[in-house]
């Protein structure tokens, strides 16, 4: 019809609505049906029997013969911690690994699974994960979901079977069992499974054996299945009360039958009881005599020591008497024999002195007679040299003569040679004074000759005018004055000439002069070389001469000065050999005493050596004899310690077997006081571990789908309605138009439903579609995790869909249908005017004028559009407030489920120790190496030593009405165990000190157990204890009690056994170095595992990513829902509202401004619809952890802050994806056109 | 050059093949103040040249130039900033916000403008201070016109676009109408801009165009404009 999109919404609306609704719905029924067919197909028991006292065939009579009983099969099984070779496992709890092995019929498995037989006795069928069913004794199948969590576990691995106290092979053929497969048991659908009395009190897994494999006929468990069992609903009551009752007839019988094995089980007791005290205390009087008799023993023994004693004693005085008499005489023999000796020394020495001088004479005469012969051939040597030196004094005067006379030659050439060349520079100062007088005078000359010839052409003109004439009167005197100068002219001249040459001829004559000169000169230079040479000759030979003698003298001076030297010596020499000679006769007469005092020293000497022998005897022959004794001495003590020995070890072992003989009487007599609650333990199916905590995760996710699907269903159907209302009313006109032509009502009603039932009918497949597959999946998948049931089937859940469909075709279909018979009552004429629509309607806060007159135009403008599209308003407040809600509980289980790991394992979380060390026997905190090693090792902070076991807790005697599994944890050191656990007080006190305990508050409020009441602790054997609650403590994963070991002590009459160690590193420690620290310590002999705590948070189940895909669901689906329903409510109004819009446009709005005056009721409904949806999304979220908390762990109740703020993020952009479109008709309005329409 | 000066102005509708010349080369001028009536029969494009003058509408050829400004140039948000804040709007229909007070609607003007003024004054101004209260639904049509004027003055616009607001009023209302728009023209130097079916508003313009199938036809000066109390038809 006219608007597409509006179709499309519907469409989508009717859709999420509907699959939102169908699926969650139908979670649960479909996890109940699946759960269903699982027991049934696998023939799961109805109720399981146990009992200590085996079954006999009579029993199993008298329980099948019960009403209601159908079938009811024996078996046998035996509990016992799991080793690897000699090692023990450790489980993910960081416990010792302890396992269930069960018998079932090979054969008929083998049947089963190949071919699907149902043999009605096979009960609690095996399904087969891997491998194949044993065929041997030795061979076994084990839990798939162990052989998935434990590396160690593997198809093929030998596996250990270990007692515990009692004898594997009383149960089992052997004690070495090899997996050949591994399955799963409908017995076991949790990750629990079951407590057991070996090992840390919890079982880890479960094994299957063959039944031939056991060889007792001891036969403890009974499954009995009712009949048409398959028939009932396992989850429902009608179920539950049939079973509750038959498991209470079947402890009746267990009263009656018991009461007759009692008696003889308390006879048997008493006998034994009896019989232990005889054996008390006979061993009591045996032991006594023996302690006796080695009493007396020991005495003689002391005794005979005590004789050897003294005889030592005397043995030692004795001796030392003796030593010290020998000691004496030997001292003075020795003091004299020393005197003398000095004496004899002396004189040795004396005489030795003496006689080395007198023996040194020959020696100094032999000197002198050498030295005398060489210093004669030496004076003969010095005469020689002597006359050599002074023949070469001779020769070097020579030479120098003849270099003197040389040197004569020399100067006397120099000297003619000077005067030579001063003659010569005399002569040629003469020769230039002459040269100038030459040249005035060849000037003179010259002068002369141009006066002359100056002269003579005057007087040649003259004559020339004389011979023609014209001679004048002063011509002709010029002419005679003329001619008679030229005459006195001439002659001067021949004057002058006359005078130059005398000059020249003088100078020439001086010049020839000056070459003789020269000339004697060169040949003077000439022989002055070869007078030279004869000077240098002259002088090299006089240095020649010189050395020569100055060698010869330097010979001469040496060989004088060793005569010198020489001649002195002798003379010394001769003067000490002239003192020699006097000394000898003295020698003599001292030679003559050293003689007589060598004798009596010899003499002396053997006296001394007597004494010497005396004294080491003497000593000697005590030493032996003291040690003789001394032997005697000790080989009596020895024997008298061994005896002692004895006595202490007999004394142990007596008190050993005291203690145990009375331990074992405590025991028996604990056991016929126990014997009195002996019955048979009855288990039926829906309380078999895992199967209440399915049924409780049922339940959850069953209340979950009773708000959450409705209230969207809800916002959807209300949104569908108010847009069908609008469709029918927009389309009035067009009614009108169809009315006025004559169609009839169902005509045009028909056009109408049409549109709105094919809308519905496309959102209704979809929503189906998607109801079925997606989230029922979804929520499966979350919980198929935690469960070990077959994957879910696709089934139609016909009810949930038939109210869905139902709904949603109310809201479109015949809501449309409603709406247009509405309109269809007015007269066409009527329809075809705009629907009168009454703006003068007046908010209630207008009636009061002192608020109203001062609120803000903006206010009153809001609270004028509010007013007026109140529907509008509702359904988007509705729509927002859903999606805020579901979005921020969303997020919140985010928080919550991420919580849990931190404030369990995380720093300051519960748990503040690092390592977990499991120990191959229990220790005492004295005794236990691990321990000293630990404390001595700078790496661990604190380590403690604590007993960790499980016990069945619960608020009253019987575990009927419900019970937690829980570790108590002993610690061996009260006073540190804050250090490895914090204890955050619920209520109560922490103190472990007094008489009361501890215990975690998830399951204080599973089980309501307050501060002051009394807590049960159940065994596997079904004994009960009990104590009082002093505390709760917060904690956040599994159950725990604490106790001190005192209370330990009184709650339990036993001592707590420490099997586990807490460590605590030092912070600096890396990941690498703690894991070679546990390393270390897991090599030791003791250690049988060691767990990091960060490995133990890691096996939390849950996982977040689980608990995302939830929220990703909700948040989706509620966003895409809020979306549409805003976008159609403000679709929806502008269609209505163009002409408005157009008219504010035209004052000059602007498209911000117009979608803000527009959407001002969205913007109202969103803000409104975020308040309620934060308040809701608070009780929603608190709920929600409610719904999907799991046994054994406690989820966070607070949301983050941020998580508030995204959630507001979110929806604000829900908000603007829905307003966008919006604009965008905004924008497209064309005023003129729209304007135009009305008028 | 006058205060309002159209030169060429043409629109042209599209309407599947054929093209609908609803102004055809429309030029004049109007001078400041002056009140302009625009007459001619219906379809004559008279409403279409108010809506290129107002801003609402773009021409297809030719400028428009209001006080100076060529606004046939303006971008959208010019537009509707010119619009916003020079140009008043009065319609046949009076196209008041219905679910408003009649002083509410002269508010939502007022939020808009940084000249306005004041809103009750206003009121006073067309008469009609003790409805200020009422909706438009309990105002008759001649109170709403005239809440429609004082809207229209709120923002004391340059121009003032009137299409045919007497049109759906009696002769008595009409005159007051008339005379109202005169009056605020002269008070606040408005430059009005009237269009009309009836020739007989005429007298009391400065200015008559005459218009017929998107041309002006005739264009005749009154020197002497009527007071509003003579205009009779
Ligand atoms: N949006 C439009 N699309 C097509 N043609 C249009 C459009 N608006 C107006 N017209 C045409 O333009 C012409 C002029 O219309 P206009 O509304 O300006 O006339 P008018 O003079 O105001 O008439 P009336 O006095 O009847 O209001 C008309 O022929 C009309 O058909
Ligand atoms: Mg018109």
């Amino acid at each position: 019809m006219r608007n597409k999109l509006r179709f499309i919404s519907v469409v989508i609306i009717v859709a999420l609505g509907i699959s939102f609704y169908i699926g969650i719905k139908s979670a649960s029924p479909k996890m109940s049906s699946t759960a269903n067919n699982y027991f049934n197909e696998y023939n799961l028991l109805d109720v399981r029997v146990t009992s200590r006292i085996p079954f006999s065939d009579d029993d199993i009579n008298r329980i099948s013969g019960l009403e209601n009983v159908d079938s009811v099969v024996k078996s046998r099984y035996v509990d016992a911690i799991v080793c690897i070779g000699k090692s023990a496992i450790v489980d993910n709890n960081g416990l010792e690994m302890s396992c269930r092995v069960s018998e079932f019929n090979a054969w008929k498995a083998n049947k089963f699974n190949d071919i699907k037989e149902n043999d009605p006795l096979y009960v609690n069928r095996l399904k087969l994960v891997e491998g194949r069913f044993p065929q041997k004794d030795s061979e076994c199948v084990i839990d798939s979901r162990a052989a998935k969590l434990y590396d160690a576990i593997n198809i093929g691995t030998e596996l250990t079977l270990n007692g515990d106290g009692s004898s594997i092979t009383d149960s089992l053929k052997t004690d070495k069992l090899t997996i050949v497969g591994t399955v799963d048991s409908p017995m076991y659908i949790s990750d629990e499974r079951g407590s057991t009395q070996v090992g840390s009190g919890s079982l880890s897994a479960f094994i299957y054996v063959d039944s031939k494999s056991f060889s007792t006929d001891d036969y403890n468990e009974l499954s009995v299945k009712i009949s048409k069992s398959e028939n009932f609903n396992k989850f429902e009551d009608t179920y539950d009360t049939i079973v509750t009752e038959l498991a209470e007839k079947i402890r009746d019988i267990s009263s009656d039958v018991i009461d007759v094995k009692l008696a003889e089980i308390k006879n048997d007791y008493n006998k034994k009881i009896e019989d232990k005290e005889r054996e008390i205390s006979s061993f009591e009087t045996s032991s006594k005599k023996q302690l006796e008799e080695k009493t007396k023993e020991i005495a003689e023994f002391k005794n005979y020591v005590n004789s050897e004693d003294s005889i030592l004693a005397a043995e030692k005085e004795k001796s030392e008497k003796n030593k010290v008499s020998t000691k004496n005489a030997l001292n003075s023999a020795q003091s004299k024999f020393n005197t003398l000796k000095a004496s004899y020394d002396a004189n040795v020495e004396k005489f030795e002195g003496s006689s080395q001088k007198i023996n040194g004479y020959s020696e100094l005469k032999k000197l002198y007679d050498d030295l005398s012969v060489k210093h004669t051939n030496d004076k003969k040597n010095l005469d020689k040299l002597e006359s050599a030196k002074n023949t070469a004094k001779t020769d070097l005067q020579n030479a120098k003569t003849e270099e003197s006379k040389a040197a004569q030659a020399v100067s006397n050439a120099e000297s003619r040679i000077s005067s030579l060349s001063s003659d010569i520079s005399k002569l040629k100062n003469e020769i230039s004074s002459l040269e100038s007088d030459r040249t005035s005078q060849k000037n003179k000359v010259a002068s002369l000759d141009s006066e002359i010839s100056d002269l003579q052409s005057k007087i040649d003109a003259l004559t020339v005018k004389l011979n023609e004439g014209t001679i004048t009167t002063s011509e002709r005197i010029n002419l005679s004055s003329y001619r008679a100068t030229i005459s006195g002219r001439r002659a001067e001249r021949s004057d002058a000439q006359q005078k130059l040459d005398n000059y020249s001829s003088q100078i020439d004559t001086k010049n020839s002069s000056i070459s003789n000169k020269n000339k004697e000169i060169d040949s003077l230079n000439n022989s002055m070389s070869s007078l030279k040479n004869a000077q240098t000759t002259a002088a090299n030979n006089v240095a020649l001469m010189q050395t020569k003698y100055d060698s010869a003298k330097s010979t001469y001076d040496s060989a004088k000065t060793s005569y010198d030297a020489d001649k002195a010596t002798l003379n010394k020499y001769k003067s000490s050999m002239d003192a020699l000679t006097s000394g000898q006769t003295e020698l003599l007469t001292l030679q003559k005493t050293i003689e007589s005092q060598k004798a009596q020293l010899e003499s002396m000497k053997v006296s001394l050596t007597v004494a010497q022998i005396n004294y080491s005897l003497a000593v000697r022959n005590g030493d032996v004899k003291i040690q003789q004794a001394q032997l005697q001495l000790n080989n009596a003590k020895e024997r008298y310690y061994s005896i002692d020995n004895e006595y202490t070890e007999l004394k142990d072992e007596i008190d050993q077997k005291k203690a145990n003989l009375n331990g074992d009487l405590k025991m028996l007599k604990n056991t016929l006081k126990n014997v009195d609650s002996i019955t048979w333990n009855t288990t039926v199916q829906t309380n078999l571990s895992g199967h209440q905590s399915f049924i409780s995760s049922m339940e959850n996710i069953n209340s979950m789908s009773t708000i959450f699907p409705l209230i969207f269903l809800f916002t959807a159907m209300v949104a569908c309605f108010v847009i069908m209302l609008k469709n029918v009313e927009d389309e009035r006109n067009s009614i009108g138009l169809f009315k006025a032509f004559g169609y009839s009502p169902f005509t045009i009603v028909g056009k109408y439903v049409s549109y709105s039932s094919i809308a519905w009918a496309f959102g209704s497949v979809i929503g189906i579609i998607m109801g079925t597959c997606l989230f029922p999946n979804a929520i499966y998948s979350i919980y198929g995790s935690i469960y070990n049931i077959p994957d879910i089937n696709i089934a139609f859940n016909a009810k949930y869909i038939f109210r869905g469909l139902v709904v949603s075709f109310l809201t479109t279909t015949v809501a449309s249908v409603v709406a247009t018979f509405r309109e269809l009552r007015h007269h066409p004429a009527v329809l075809m005017r705009p629907r009168a629509i009454t703006f003068n309607r007046r908010a209630v806060v207008e009636f009061f004028p002192a608020v109203w007159l001062k609120i803000s135009y903006g206010m009153k403008l809001l609270v004028r559009t509010v007013s007026r599209s109140r529907k509008r308003v509702v359904v988007g407040t509705l729509a927002i407030a859903c999606c805020t809600a579901l979005v921020l509980s969303a997020l919140g289980l985010l928080n919550s489920t991420s919580d849990v790991k931190n404030a369990q394992y995380g720093k300051k979380g519960v748990f503040n120790y690092d390592l977990q060390i499991v120990l191959n026997a229990d220790q005492t905190p004295d005794d236990s190496v691990t321990l000293d090693k630990l404390k001595a090792d700078t790496n661990v902070d604190a380590s403690m030593l604590i007993s960790n076991i499980s016990y069945d807790i619960s608020a009253t005697q019987s575990r009927w009405k419900g019970f937690d599994t829980a570790h108590v944890i002993v610690p061996s050191d009260i006073e540190s165990v804050g250090k490895y656990v914090n204890f955050d007080v619920v209520s109560g006190s922490k103190k472990l000190d007094s008489d009361s305990v501890v215990i975690s508050e998830k399951m204080a409020e599973d089980l309501d157990l307050k501060v002051g009441n009394t807590a049960y602790f159940t065994d596997n054997d079904g004994n009960v204890y009990s104590a009082v609650i002093g505390g709760i403590v917060e904690n956040y994963i599994d159950h725990y009690v604490y106790m001190s070991p005192e209370t330990y002590k009184n709650v339990f009459f036993e001592e707590p056994v420490y099997k586990y160690i807490l460590c605590v590193l030092k912070d600096y420690l890396t990941d690498n170095e703690v894991a070679t620290l546990s390393s270390d310590y897991l090599k030791t002999e003791e250690v049988a595992g060691v767990t990091n705590a960060d490995s133990l948070a890691d096996s939390v189940d849950i996982s977040i990513e689980q608990v995302l895909a939830l929220v990703v669901i909700f948040v989706a689906a509620a966003c895409v829902l809020a979306a549409i329903v805003m976008y159609t409510i403000s679709n929806v109004n502008i269609s209505e509202r163009t002409h408005e819009i157009a008219n504010i446009k035209v004052i000059g709005f602007s498209d911000g401004e117009v979608l803000l005056y527009v959407i001002r009721e969205n913007i109202v409904s969103t803000a409104i619809g975020v308040l309620i949806g934060l308040i809701g999304g608070i009780f929603l979220h608190t709920a929600l952890v409610n719904y999907i908390s799991v046994e054994n762990v406690m989820y966070g109740n607070h949301i983050a802050w941020w998580s508030y703020i995204v959630a507001i993020v979110i929806i604000a952009l829900v908000a603007v994806a829905a307003a966008l479109p919006i604009l965008y008709k905004i924008s497209r309005v064309n005023v003129p056109e729209t304007l135009k329409a009305i008028e | 050059m006058g205060y309002i000066d159209l030169s060429g102005v043409t629109k042209v509708y599209n309407v599947g093949d054929t093209m609908i010349h609803a102004l055809d080369d429309v030029s004049f001028d109007i001078e400041e103040g002056e009140i302009c009536a625009v007459v001619g029969p219906s379809g004559a494009g008279k409403t279409t040249l108010l809506n290129m003058l107002g801003g609402m509408d773009a021409c297809t050829y030719g400028h428009i130039s209001v006080d100076g400004r060529v606004i046939t140039g303006f971008t959208k948000r010019e537009l509707m900033m010119y619009r916003r804040n020079d140009v008043g709007f009065i319609f046949q229909s009076y196209n008041l916000v219905p679910n408003l007070t009649a002083i509410e609607n002269l508010e939502l003007v007022a939020t808009l403008s940084n000249k306005a003024v004041d809103c009750m004054e206003l009121m006073k101004l067309v008469g009609l201070e003790h409805r200020a209260n009422l909706f438009p639904s309990q105002l008759s049509g001649g109170e709403q016109q005239r809440v429609a004027i004082a809207r229209a003055l709120v923002k004391k616009p340059k121009l003032l676009l009137c299409d045919e607001p007497t049109g759906a009023l009696d002769y008595e209302t009409g005159i007051q109408i008339l005379r109202l728009i005169k009056k605020a023209s002269e008070v606040m130097n408005m430059t009005v801009l009237i269009i009309t079916h009836n020739n007989a508003i005429s007298p009391m313009a400065d200015r008559v165009v005459s218009m017929k199938s998107g041309k002006i036809s005739q264009i005749a000066i009154n020197q002497t404009p009527m007071p509003v109390e003579r205009i009779e038809w």
